[in-house]
């Protein structure tokens, strides 16, 4: 019966799909169509062909773990997609000719550049995400994924959403929210999807045999439903015909600024931070074997968290139409934001207490330590940052561009390599990874790169900022826009570099990882490392 | 519309800040609740058990 009704509903999919590919009013939305419609007709076959046959009987004793070796697989493979996306824009900035007369316009920068953000946030940020609240909720739940397919509809589900936001932008739909592209449609199946996400996750919470809910969990959920209110309020949007892409905000003006930079920091907030802490407080204490050094600070951390960061937002719009009061109520909480962060850190830090040694041993936890180190380092950068006397000079300079980084390459980059080195060994019945020294180097490779990132950025930003604002005795601005971008190659030279020494690590830790899951030939003993 | 909003701005700047601000530390001090380290070293222990299903059934 229900395999009747799934085909019914695949099939008048397809149909619609394929209408919807034949009459689109634009490149990106009849491509799209194209695209639903292969995905739902090749279902309907599958799905044809599986009637009749006996349904091989699913062991549900043992945890959902399928769903999360493919959240592994996913996350290394659009890791590497994204850093190899950036590296290549950050030199298309250094070397303009990288834009391709021949590619326009789907090769410039303009529809490039959200293609990396999504690329790394949403597909990579994104899979680790899944996939550690997937492997963690059930070990500290201690029952099985809530919701049996749901888990894999989730990910695939997922994973449509960004091949669907990712064509979008090369074809040129694109709602020109950042971090928020995605034209409507793809809006309402990431809601979809985001929907069941949160059943999985709560279904199984509902049914855990733990008296309490782990603290882990309590920044999946936050992270889960924030996103979730984040995602439909900005996203508000009228489309101009249902055949088409194109749509209009239901906001305007500075309210629709205001929103979108609710939106925009509440993502940095939710989605790349309580959502990676839900990670720190399991894969940290896991892999130290030993508790999370204070339950009682973990509990204030994730409560400040969460009343603090909503209200930040307004920091993004210093300067502008917005009315004082919102973008100083924007600034202060910003800086009030550094203590939580803070106890975060010290908090994840500290679980190594008395098991020290182990970073010299244990390049897992070396990972996971530097990770917390550049989250400590980028939350007390970003307070700084949106105090408004210094948001004067560093707004819309590449200052913002290297700070963002240092967070995302370092505290959300690598707490995911950390988290994948963690389960890629568990998840496939390996006693630990193929080649430890091969992590030790994606490690430095990664840590050089962040710092060459950086250090170019901030060297950079503060010189196009201060050139910017440079006047002579009679009042005229010294420099034109061009002569800054002259004066930029340098760094931009050196920031490409960072991030292709970023990308290297990144494919030395697939090239481990895929040597792992063969179940190759086995490292003899943990290989320890001489102290620097 | 002036009204829907002069009414909004002087709910969030009173009644819905202070409930706001009260659950936030009230939050802080149930944390602090007498009898709460017991229970918080015991879920501390969380992630380190439950490795298996079957290990927790085993018990």
């Amino acid at each position: 019966m229900s395999q009747t009704v799934k085909l019914i509903a695949l099939g008048l999919v397809s149909l619609v799909a394929l209408y919807a590919g034949y009459q689109g009013v634009d490149l990106a939305f009849r491509v799209h169509g194209i695209l639903i419609f292969l995905v739902a007709a090749g279902m309907f076959i599958w799905t044809l062909r599986q009637t009749g046959e006996t349904v091989p009987v699913v062991d549900a004793n043992g945890y959902m773990d399928g769903v999360v070796r493919a959240g592994v697989i996913a996350t290394a493979f659009w890791g590497v997609v994204g850093f190899a996306a950036g590296v290549f824009i950050a030199f298309q900035l250094a070397f303009p000719v990288l834009n391709f007369d021949w590619g326009q316009p789907f090769t410039n920068f303009g529809r490039l550049r959200p293609l990396h953000t999504s690329a790394v946030i949403f597909a990579f940020g994104g899979n680790a995400l899944i996939m550690s609240a997937f492997y963690v909720v059930q070990r500290t739940s201690g029952a099985r994924l809530f919701g049996g397919n749901l888990a894999w509809f989730v990910f695939w589900g997922y994973q449509l959403f960004i091949v669907l936001a990712a064509t979008g932008y090369l074809l040129g739909a694109t709602q020109s929210k950042e971090y928020a592209e995605p034209e409507w449609y793809v809006d309402i199946w990431l809601t979809l999807v985001w929907v069941a996400f949160l059943v999985v996750f709560l279904g199984t919470i509902f049914k855990r045999r733990e008296k309490h809910i782990y603290v882990a969990n309590w920044f999946f959920l936050a992270f889960i439903i924030t996103v979730a209110m984040l995602h439909i309020v900005n996203n508000l949007s009228i489309p101009v015909t249902i055949w088409g892409s194109k749509s209009v905000q239901v906001f305007a003006g500075v309210q629709d600024a205001m929103t979108q930079w609710w939106y925009g920091h509440n993502a940095v907030g939710f989605f790349l931070t309580a959502g990676f802490l839900g990670m720190m407080y399991y894969f940290v204490p896991k892999q130290a074997e030993r508790p999370v050094y204070s339950y009682k600070l973990s509990i204030i951390h994730f409560w400040a968290l969460i009343f603090i960061y909503i209200w930040a937002g307004p920091h993004h719009l210093h300067y502008t139409a917005l009315p004082d009061w919102a973008s100083t109520l924007g600034m202060v909480f910003s800086i009030v934001l550094w203590m939580p962060s803070w106890g975060g850190m010290i908090n994840g830090l500290m679980t190594l207490q008395g098991a020290w040694d182990k970073l010299r041993t244990d390049p897992i936890i070396r990972m996971f330590v530097i990770s917390i180190a550049f989250y400590g380092m980028s939350t007390f950068e970003g307070p700084m940052m949106s105090i408004r006397a210094v948001n004067s000079l560093s707004h819309y300079t590449d200052w913002t561009i290297g700070h963002v980084h240092s967070g995302a390459l370092g505290w959300n980059g690598m707490i995911s390599f950390g988290a994948l080195y963690f389960l890629a060994p568990r998840l496939w019945g390996r006693k630990e990874m193929y080649s430890l020294p091969a992590i030790n180097w994606h490690f430095w490779l990664a840590t050089i790169g962040i710092v060459l990132y950086a250090a170019s950025m901030w060297v950079t930003g503060i010189m196009e900022g201060l050139m910017w604002r440079e006047v002579d005795s009679q009042g005229f601005l010294v420099n034109s826009f061009a002569d800054t971008v002259s004066a930029k190659f340098p760094m931009y030279v050196v920031r490409g570099t960072g991030g292709l020494l970023y990308l290297t690590g990144a494919i030395i830790m697939v090239w481990n990882l895929w040597m792992t899951i063969r179940g190759g030939e086995r490292v003899r003993a943990q290989v320890g490392v001489p102290a620097e | 519309m002036q009204d829907t909003y002069s009414w909004l701005r002087e709910l969030a700047d009173s009644w819905v800040l202070i409930a706001l601000f009260v659950f936030y530390v009230g939050a802080i001090f149930w944390a602090f609740r007498p009898g709460s380290r017991r229970t918080h070293d015991e879920i501390a222990q969380i992630p380190l058990r439950n490795d298996t299903l079957s290990e927790r059934e085993a018990k």
